[in-house]
């Protein structure tokens, strides 16, 4: 089964993702570039999300064109739905839905949260929520390939 | 002069793969102390400088450099219309970044900048830098939204429907109290 972990060491939490019919060559691209961490951070606009701004692909360049990519509306993606923001060469944004957005933009889903998980998942959305807008703690997420 | 631009690409991505875990210094210093030696910073209001050096370094990277880049991708786009566009896009934002004294992203603009104007001539290579200087502003974007003292719009929330409707009764209440008392002529 195509699936990776992501996982907050700071706060003791970790989800499975798994892969979708969709995309699945980007997923395959993210996969090779883990192990991969970033600073965890919060959307400010568009309501419940997780996002990372910067997720770096130091192994294997995202190649991609568009074209070739699916998108979905954010405010209709189901909750727990990890998707990318511009994929490019080095990098890309990250966004892991934990709860109702606004957003009607699109972005491009690679995985999905697994069903048990989607409570870990809002917790530490919960979590990075107060360190965001309360206690400014650091949080960094990490990503791995499931075996790891 | 030589190869100068391969140098500095070694340096801004030796600086994006630090910034994965630290956070920049200028980032440090705007954001988290609150220090722009610009002079920037209307009345010494820190927040215009938040405002302003946090928008410009989102649309510096994640839109106008990224893209070019995405733009680029066709083919068709010359070497030296990717140079038109870079002088086009950059400037203006960069200058902010600058104001803002958000000092390691603007070097490493500026000096991209430079290095396109007077140093490339394969599309690829300039590209290739592009999508470097792209990447340490992903990165440095994540820290400005991090040291962003989001603590303080707890004070203001987004009033929906519900919200005024009630300000909206209790103003009314107001003016009514102030109708039905007796009125002291001065």
């Amino acid at each position: 089964m195509r699936s990776f972990i992501m996982r907050w060491p700071e706060l003791g939490l970790g989800v499975r993702c798994k892969g979708l019919d969709i995309n699945q060559a980007a997923f395959d691209i993210f996969v090779e570039n883990m192990p991969t961490k970033a600073l965890q951070g919060h959307e400010m606009v568009g309501g419940w999300l997780l996002r990372d701004h910067s997720i770096l692909f130091n192994r294997k360049p995202f190649d991609i064109p568009k074209v070739e990519l699916s998108t979905e509306n954010m405010d209709q993606a189901p909750v727990g739905r990890i998707s990318f923001l511009r994929p490019q060469g080095r990098g890309a944004e990250l966004l892991a839905k934990y709860d109702e957005s606004v957003d009607t933009r699109e972005y491009i889903p690679v995985a999905q949260v697994v069903p048990e998980d989607l409570e870990i998942l809002k917790k530490a959305g919960r979590e990075q929520w107060k360190a965001t807008t309360r206690t400014r703690e650091i949080i960094f997420v990490e990503f791995v390939k499931e075996d790891a | 002069m030589a190869e100068n631009w391969k140098m500095l690409q070694q340096e801004i991505d030796a600086a994006s793969e630090r910034a994965v875990e630290e956070c920049p210094d200028d980032m440090l210093r705007v954001f988290e102390y609150d220090i722009v030696r610009t002079g920037a910073g209307t009345g010494r209001l820190m927040m215009g400088p938040w405002w302003e050096g946090a928008t410009s370094t989102r649309y510096l990277g994640s839109y106008y450099i990224f893209n070019i880049v995405k733009v680029a991708q066709d083919m068709n786009i010359s070497a030296e219309q990717i140079r038109q566009l870079v002088n086009l896009m950059l400037p203006t934002a960069l200058g902010t970044v600058e104001l803002c004294d958000i000092s390691d992203y603007a070097r490493f603009t500026r000096q991209t900048i430079d290095c396109i104007n007077e140093e490339i001539d394969d599309r690829e290579d300039m590209l290739s830098l592009l999508n470097s200087l792209w990447f340490y502003g992903s990165a440095a974007n994540a820290w400005c939204q991090y040291r962003m003292k989001w603590g303080i719009g707890l004070s203001f929330k987004v009033n929906h429907r519900d919200d005024l409707i009630y300000m909206g009764s209790r103003a009314n209440e107001a003016f009514e109290r102030w109708d039905h008392e007796k009125k002291e002529e001065n």
